[in-house]
């Protein structure tokens, strides 16, 4: 039954062009070159030191790799990292 | 800028974390939404900054995370108040510098006047010392509108007056009435036109009154133009009276005008040396301070001084003025007038007439200068020959006039 509704849901949310991220609760990720990034609707924090962050979104995995990363602040909804970002990669 | 102000006035802890599970202990905070912030990965752990209430806050989450927390330092004005608790004078200066600027706040230290033309500014501040509002009066002593009817009915010529306090500055505003204060009164008195001075004329209107001349006649100086008395005949062609009337006529007249003037046969040229200093005069009341070095030296030294006074905040004038103070040395020196320079200043001069009698819309004819030398000076000496309107006003003086007038009149 679940997967139906996510697909309605998704459906709906694609044919009425509303924003995924408040309706479906996706990740939203700014760069802002290559020295900092804002990570948005994202669940937790599984692995930080200063080459590797690891979050948690809703359905997928994000990891940033580079240098001297440094989280600036980060609360409910938002996290802010700064530092030499030289990778990103999705997993699941 | 915001948070920093609030993270600053609250008081803030930076913490190094180590332990089994750091990022658990980092989920834990933000599931209980405590605020942490500049959260750095350093090798004997992790560092990051809270605020001291969300620490109160952060104990139960230690147990459950199994890490431990040490404080690495304290910031914020918590702290600082608390490290300054025993510095009395630092409070008492700083409360002292808040008490002085809501005391200086309470005083006029400015005054301004916009939109005076007639009036001074000297005349009007003058006025207003008069009604106990000066430099240094208390705010609440001066009711703006009080001022501004005083004003205006002191001030007949004001219309419009807006007193204003901003800041420590009294603004006063007005308008002064343009048109002229009073219509004049018609002049209805008899009157005779003469001449003023010498000339020929060369046209004439008479208007009122009976004409003494005719266009051609040279006439002196005080010769009547235009008799300010109508002749009244009866049928038989007597005389029966004279009516005076006010003279009214224009005239035109050549005459001549000659100036002279002297110019010394000695130049004075003054050239600055390029020894040059500046200073600095800070005036409090009547204190005054000066940096400057010494003007030394035989030669003479112009000084020049610009002054600003103090404010702050835009409008806040404070009672001290700082003159920034210019000084240059320069010689005199003299030589005799070469040709060229006696030419052009004779020229100088002379254009300067000219145009003085352009501008009284005289016509000029001919025009002639000369230059001689005489005992210690150059004497210029200029006519010209000039077409202008003449006759000047004078009362009727025949008084058989009004006799003959109060006969016929019984």
């Amino acid at each position: 039954m679940r997967p139906l509704f996510e697909r309605v849901r998704m459906a709906a949310t694609d044919n009425l062009k509303l924003p995924k991220d408040v309706v479906l609760g996706e990740v939203l990720i700014s760069f802002v070159g290559r020295t900092s990034v804002v990570v948005e609707n994202y669940r937790g924090i599984l692995i930080y030191d200063d080459q590797t962050v690891k979050l948690q979104a809703k359905n997928c995995k994000l990891q940033f790799h580079g240098k001297r990363l440094h989280i600036e602040y980060y609360n409910h909804d938002e996290m802010k990292i700064s530092g030499l970002i030289q990778s990103m990669e999705f997993g699941d | 800028m915001k948070d920093a102000l609030k993270h600053y006035w609250e008081g803030y802890l930076r913490i190094r974390l180590k332990g089994f599970s750091p990022e658990r202990f980092l989920n834990l905070c933000m599931a209980k939404q405590i605020v942490i912030w500049d959260l750095r990965y350093q090798e004997d752990g992790y560092q990051f900054l809270i605020s001291i209430r969300d620490y109160r806050r952060v104990r139960p989450l230690v147990k459950k995370a199994q890490v431990r927390l040490k404080i690495l330092g304290r910031y914020g004005l918590p702290f600082f108040l608390y490290r300054n608790r025993k510095r009395k004078l630092y409070v008492a200066g700083v409360a002292a510098f808040f008490l002085v600027l809501f005391v200086m706040s309470r005083f006029i230290w400015d005054i301004s006047i916009e939109g005076n033309r007639r009036f001074t500014d000297d005349t009007l501040l003058h006025y207003l010392d008069s009604q106990d509002v000066r430099y240094g009066q208390m705010k609440r002593k001066i009711d703006c509108d009080l001022l501004e009817e005083s004003i205006r009915s002191n001030y007949p010529e004001i219309i419009w007056v807006s007193a204003r306090i901003s800041g420590t500055r009294l603004m006063i505003k007005l308008k002064e009435n343009e048109v002229m204060g009073s219509i004049p009164v018609k002049e209805n008195e008899p009157r005779d036109l003469v001449a003023e001075k010498p000339g020929t004329i060369t046209r004439m209107v008479v208007r009122r009154g009976k004409a003494q001349v005719r266009v051609g006649d040279s006439v002196e100086e005080g010769t009547i133009l235009v008799r300010g008395a109508v002749p009244i005949y009866n049928d038989a062609e007597e005389l029966v009276r004279e009516q005076p009337v006010r003279a009214d006529a224009d005239i035109y007249a050549i005459t001549t005008e000659n100036y002279q003037e002297t110019i010394p046969l000695l130049a004075l040229n003054r050239t600055e040396t390029g020894r040059s200093r500046q200073g600095l005069r800070m005036r409090v009341g009547n204190l005054s301070f000066l940096w400057m070095l010494p003007t030394l030296g035989e030669d003479p030294w112009e000084i020049t001084s610009r002054s600003r006074q103090i404010a702050i905040l835009g409008d806040f004038y404070l009672p001290v003025w700082i003159d920034q103070i210019q000084a240059r040395e320069y010689q005199i020196s003299e030589h005799f007038l070469t040709k060229a320079e006696l030419e052009a200043q004779k020229n100088k001069i002379h254009q300067k007439k000219m145009e003085n009698l352009t501008e009284k819309g005289v016509q000029i004819l001919e025009n002639s200068v000369k230059i001689g030398k005489e005992a210690s000076d150059w004497v210029i000496r200029g006519e010209f020959v000039l077409e202008e309107r003449i006759g000047a006003g004078r009362e009727t003086v025949s008084e058989n006039i009004i006799e003959e007038g109060e006969q016929t009149a019984e």
